[in-house]
Formats: structure tokens, C-alpha cells, sequence
């Protein structure tokens, strides 16, 4: 394809809302069970169409994740000072237990 | 860096740099998107609601866009002629507010096993 090898590897994520993500498949890896939905040595629809749905994670709480999915890339095994992640209260509770079912 | 391009119910998290251009960022948008139409890019306005349209010369920086910030794309439609009205209308729905129940720290245990996929 095109120069770019992150362009065609890209993963999307679906919200229970119907919103759809889409980010890089090296970011999706930092979470330990989309790694495993996306290499499973079985024909899932995950792995074949790259696609991913999240039936009880909303928009709001998805998108959040795939934030920190990026915050977690650029700063795993570097030295510099590493900027804090804000969260918003409201949310934390719903992203926690997101966290919790992503292993990320 | 990273911005969000946002498109109807999608959004499309895009590499890019703080010194790269919007001309640079089109081709990558269009790679994930998996089109080949033509596409714009717009910034949020002073006024919720409002959109400006973004130069492809413009470079990220000097527009004033920062890590995360959030763009929205509209796609050219085909058959059209070049007035204005032939770019899509931006329109992203605003996402589901999350719901908080009163009593939630007190729930029999209905939401938690709702989302008992989370231990599963």
C-alpha cells in the first residue's frame, strides 16, 4: 500500500451507542484483551475484519480509553517526565471498570 | 501527537506532527477511511455549532491545534457541482450522557451484573 505502516494496520473499536474508533493497531495492542481478540489463532470476526464491539462500553468511556491507549504507547519505556492522565470524576467509575475488562 | 477527526459517528485517530501541514493530514484520513473522495477539514468556532474550514497550507501549529484536539471531516459528494452545499453537513451526535442513578452505591446488584462481563 502506501508508504505508511501504521496506515493500513488500523483497528476499529465500536461503542454500545453504535461510535465507531478508529485507531492504531499498535496502541489497540497496549490492551492486554484486544491483543488477544485480534491474534486469536481462530477465525473470530475480530481478526479477520480488525473490528472490535464493545456492547457495554459507551462512547464517552471508549473514547477515553483509546486516549489512554495512545498515553500508554508514547510514554512506555521512555525517560522523560511523563504528563498526567486527567480524568474526569463522573466517568471514573465507568472507566475503571472498562480498565479492568480491557487488562490495559 | 494525535488528533481526532471526527466524521457522522466516527472518529479517526490520526498520527501527525505539531509542524505538519493539513494538506499532510488529508491523505492519512483518506488511507483509514478507505476513501478516495475529496475531503475537508474543519476546526470548532467560537460559537458551539460553528465550524471553520481548515487551508491545506496551514500548518497544525500555527492553527493552533494541540495533542488530542478534536477536527471534523466532511466528505465531498460525488455528482455535485463545486457550490457549497455539495460538502456533507457536519454533523456529530453528541454522545450518550452516562446515567447516575441516585442510589448507586447502594444497588441490590443489578448494574454491577450487568457489567459482570468484567470478571468473567
Amino acid at each position: 500500500m502506501t508508504a505508511e505502516d501504521t496506515v493500513p494496520e488500523t483497528v476499529k473499536l465500536v461503542s454500545s451507542d453504535g461510535f465507531e474508533f478508529i485507531i492504531d493497531r499498535k496502541c489497540a495492542m497496549a490492551s492486554g484483551t484486544i491483543k488477544n481478540m485480534l491474534s486469536s489463532p481462530g477465525q473470530f470476526t475480530e481478526s479477520v475484519q480488525n473490528t472490535v464491539n464493545f456492547r457495554d462500553i459507551k462512547a464517552v468511556i471508549l473514547e477515553e480509553v483509546c486516549k489512554y491507549l495512545y498515553y500508554k504507547v508514547r510514554y512506555t519505556n521512555t525517560t522523560s517526565e511523563i504528563a498526567d492522565f486527567a480524568i474526569a470524576p463522573e466517568i471514573a467509575l465507568e472507566l475503571l471498570m472498562a480498565a479492568d475488562f480491557l487488562d490495559c | 501527537m494525535y488528533v481526532r477527526i471526527k466524521h457522522h459517528k466516527r472518529t479517526y485517530f490520526v498520527e501527525c506532527a505539531s509542524t505538519s501541514t493539513v494538506g499532510s493530514l488529508k491523505p492519512k484520513l483518506l488511507a483509514q477511511a478507505g476513501t478516495t473522495a475529496d475531503v475537508k477539514l474543519h476546526i470548532a468556532g467560537k460559537t458551539p455549532g460553528t465550524y471553520s474550514s481548515l487551508e491545506d497550507a496551514a500548518v497544525l501549529e500555527q492553527v493552533g491545534i494541540v495533542d488530542e484536539q478534536v477536527l471534523y471531516a466532511a466528505f465531498w459528494v460525488a455528482g455535485e457541482g463545486t457550490a457549497t452545499e455539495s460538502w456533507e453537513a457536519i454533523a456529530v451526535p453528541e454522545f450518550e450522557p452516562l446515567v447516575h442513578d441516585d442510589d448507586w452505591p447502594g444497588e441490590a446488584g443489578d448494574d454491577p451484573k450487568g457489567k459482570g462481563k468484567a470478571s468473567a
